[in-house]
Order: structure tokens, then C-alpha cells, then sequence
């Protein structure tokens, strides 16, 4: 008899939850990546698949996912990948096409985020959108030097003032779509690499839809530093008035 | 509306606003204080504006969270998961 047993997991059951990891040399990261978010989905108990989108890495990524698909099986573990490196707003379309969730998550390969706080979060409030923050409530950085923390600062009080966008973190990429709503938005948004992650929540807001927020613990790269040095800061102002300007 | 746009309209609106006050445009003999409050007025808020951002942006960074805990964290699932991936067949 299918009855309403008092186990929340009956529920959660009809939730999927899609992660599309797209990868460009990521073969120390990767696995390290799809290790961490099958401990948290298995604990958590969501149903949920990892899509890996690579963009013919030279570094042998591709392989590294074949093992790890037959280390953790082909229902877990998808990989779609693409001949050349095409950029993120395709990486998404394409992966969006093989996800059979209707959530889909996004995260970077930075190794420093518990996946599943955004599903939590989501079903707290039934966001059409969930966003990670580092400035937020108990989220924050580690290893970033004064200088660092002074030009992210200032750079997202910058963007609030002139988006005013209703989310404390723009350029995060930790972040949980419906599926219906990922769709959508990337139909719309037109800019490049983290500005792209920028248009995002600012149309998102526009369309009406609702964003959530977590506090995420950004960790910088293991395997490599993350750069933020003139020309960075010349792109994202660039980026920052060009979205000024047209939404 | 684009974002810039609205900023336009704003500061257009805000901009009639102090003219028609400070060079009394609509002939409405207000009183010399009102004229001599008004006609700085873009300058002090431009520095208002200026100090609450030094203000907030120190206050950010100052109160920015260092996760200690986050990276200890990771780095002992970093080395858990090499080795249960070495277990179970990984080939780095």
C-alpha cells in the first residue's frame, strides 16, 4: 500500500538533483570533487547524478571520469563531453540536455563547498534559485591576504550599489537552478565567464524569480592559485558596466 | 529600465530638484537660507557617499570570516578521498 509513511526521504525521492561539473584540466581536482559530492549526496540521501561536461582537456580529464564512472556507475556518473573548450553558457545548455534532475546544481572545481546545504535551502523556501556566499552569515575565505579581501570587498560593494541585485555574492558559482529556471536564463544571458555568473542572478531577479542564499567556506584552489591581478580587476569592471548598462 | 537608466532618471530628477531650489528657477522667493542650504548640497553628498563607502568596505573586510575550520576540514577529506579512491581503483 502505497501510504504517506512519516520519512521525509519518501518525498525527497521525487527530487533529482542534476550537477553539471564542467572541467577544463582537471584531472587532480575531478576526482577529488566527485568523491566529496557522492559522500554528501549519499549521506543525505537526495537521488542525484554528476554530469561531467569536459572540453577535450589535454591533461586527460576525460579518462580520469571514465574510471570514476566505473568506479561509481554510469547512473551516478555521466560524462558528456565536447571536442574544444567552448565556454560556459554552452557547457550549461549542453549539460541541461542530458540532465534528467529537475534541479540542476552548478559549483566550480574548487573543493570547498557541502552540497548539500543548497538542497536544504532550497526546500526551506522553495527558491527557484540558491546562491552560495561568502559574505553572508557564517561563509567567509580562507588563505586570502588583506589585499585580496580588500579588492573582492570593495568589487561587490561596487556591484551592489550600481545592481543593486538582491543576492550578496555575484561571482560565486556555488549555486542550485530548478532546471525549468537554468533554462530560461541561459537563454537570456549573454556575457562570458564570471560575468556570465553575474547576468545570471541579475536577470533571474528581473524575471521574478526567488533566490536563496548559503553561507559557503571558499577554499581556495589545492591544486593551483587563483589569480586576481590587474588585468582581473580591468575584465570585471569592464563586465560589471557593461551589465550596468543592459540590464 | 536598464540600471543606468535609472540611475539617470535619479540623479536627472534629483539634479531639477537643486537647480530649481538653488538658482530659483520657478520664481518661488524661497528664503537666501533655503538657496545657501541647497547650493552645496551635491558636494556633501558625494562625500557622505564617499565616507559610508570607506566606512563599509572597512567594516566588510575587517569582519571578513577566515575559515580555519572549512580548510582543516578539506584537507583531511582531501587525503580520506585518495585513499578510498586508490582502494577502489583510481590510476592518478
Amino acid at each position: 500500500m502505497a501510504s504517506r509513511r512519516g520519512n521525509a526521504k519518501t518525498g525527497e525521492q521525487a527530487d533529482k538533483y542534476s550537477v553539471l561539473l564542467p572541467t577544463y584540466n582537471e584531472r587532480e581536482n575531478l576526482p577529488l570533487i566527485v568523491w566529496l559530492l557522492v559522500k554528501y549526496f549519499g549521506e543525505s540521501g537526495y537521488n542525484y547524478e554528476i554530469i561531467v561536461i569536459d572540453d577535450g582537456s589535454p591533461d586527460g580529464t576525460l579518462q580520469i571520469a571514465e574510471q570514476l564512472q566505473k568506479i561509481y556507475g554510469a547512473d551516478k556518473i555521466l560524462l558528456r563531453p565536447r571536442a574544444k573548450k567552448l565556454g560556459l553558457g554552452t557547457a550549461y545548455i549542453h549539460g541541461i540536455k542530458h540532465a534528467s534532475g529537475n534541479f540542476i546544481i552548478i559549483m566550480d572545481a574548487d573543493l570547498s563547498h557541502h552540497v548539500s546545504t543548497l538542497p536544504l535551502k532550497q526546500k526551506e523556501g522553495g527558491y527557484d534559485l540558491v546562491s552560495g556566499t561568502r559574505y553572508r552569515g557564517d561563509g567567509g575565505v580562507y588563505g586570502w591576504d588583506l589585499r585580496r579581501k580588500l579588492i573582492s570587498r570593495g568589487a561587490n560593494f561596487i556591484t551592489q550599489v550600481l545592481l543593486r541585485p538582491g543576492a550578496s555574492d555575484l561571482t560565486g558559482s556555488f549555486r542550485l537552478y530548478k532546471t525549468e529556471v537554468l533554462e530560461k536564463l541561459v537563454e537570456q544571458c549573454v556575457s562570458k565567464g564570471y560575468v556570465f555568473q553575474m547576468e545570471m542572478i541579475v536577470r533571474a531577479r528581473q524575471l521574478g524569480y526567488t533566490v536563496g542564499e548559503v553561507p559557503i567556506s571558499f577554499v581556495d584552489r589545492v591544486y593551483g592559485e587563483s589569480k586576481l591581478g590587474g588585468n582581473e580587476i580591468v575584465s570585471f569592471l569592464k563586465g560589471l558596466l557593461t551589465l550596468f548598462a543592459t540590464t | 529600465m536598464t540600471k543606468l537608466l535609472e540611475w539617470l532618471l535619479g540623479v536627472s530628477l534629483i539634479g531639477v530638484a537643486w537647480g530649481l531650489v538653488t538658482f530659483d528657477l520657478l520664481d518661488l522667493q524661497l528664503p537666501p537660507k533655503y538657496r545657501e542650504l541647497a547650493w552645496p548640497m551635491p558636494v556633501y553628498l558625494l562625500v557622505a557617499f564617499g565616507c559610508y563607502s570607506l566606512a563599509a568596505v572597512s567594516y566588510r573586510v575587517a569582519t571578513f570570516n577566515d575559515c580555519e575550520d572549512a580548510a582543516k576540514e578539506l584537507q583531511a577529506q582531501i587525503k580520506e578521498a585518495k585513499e578510498d579512491l586508490k582502494k577502489k581503483g583510481l590510476k592518478m
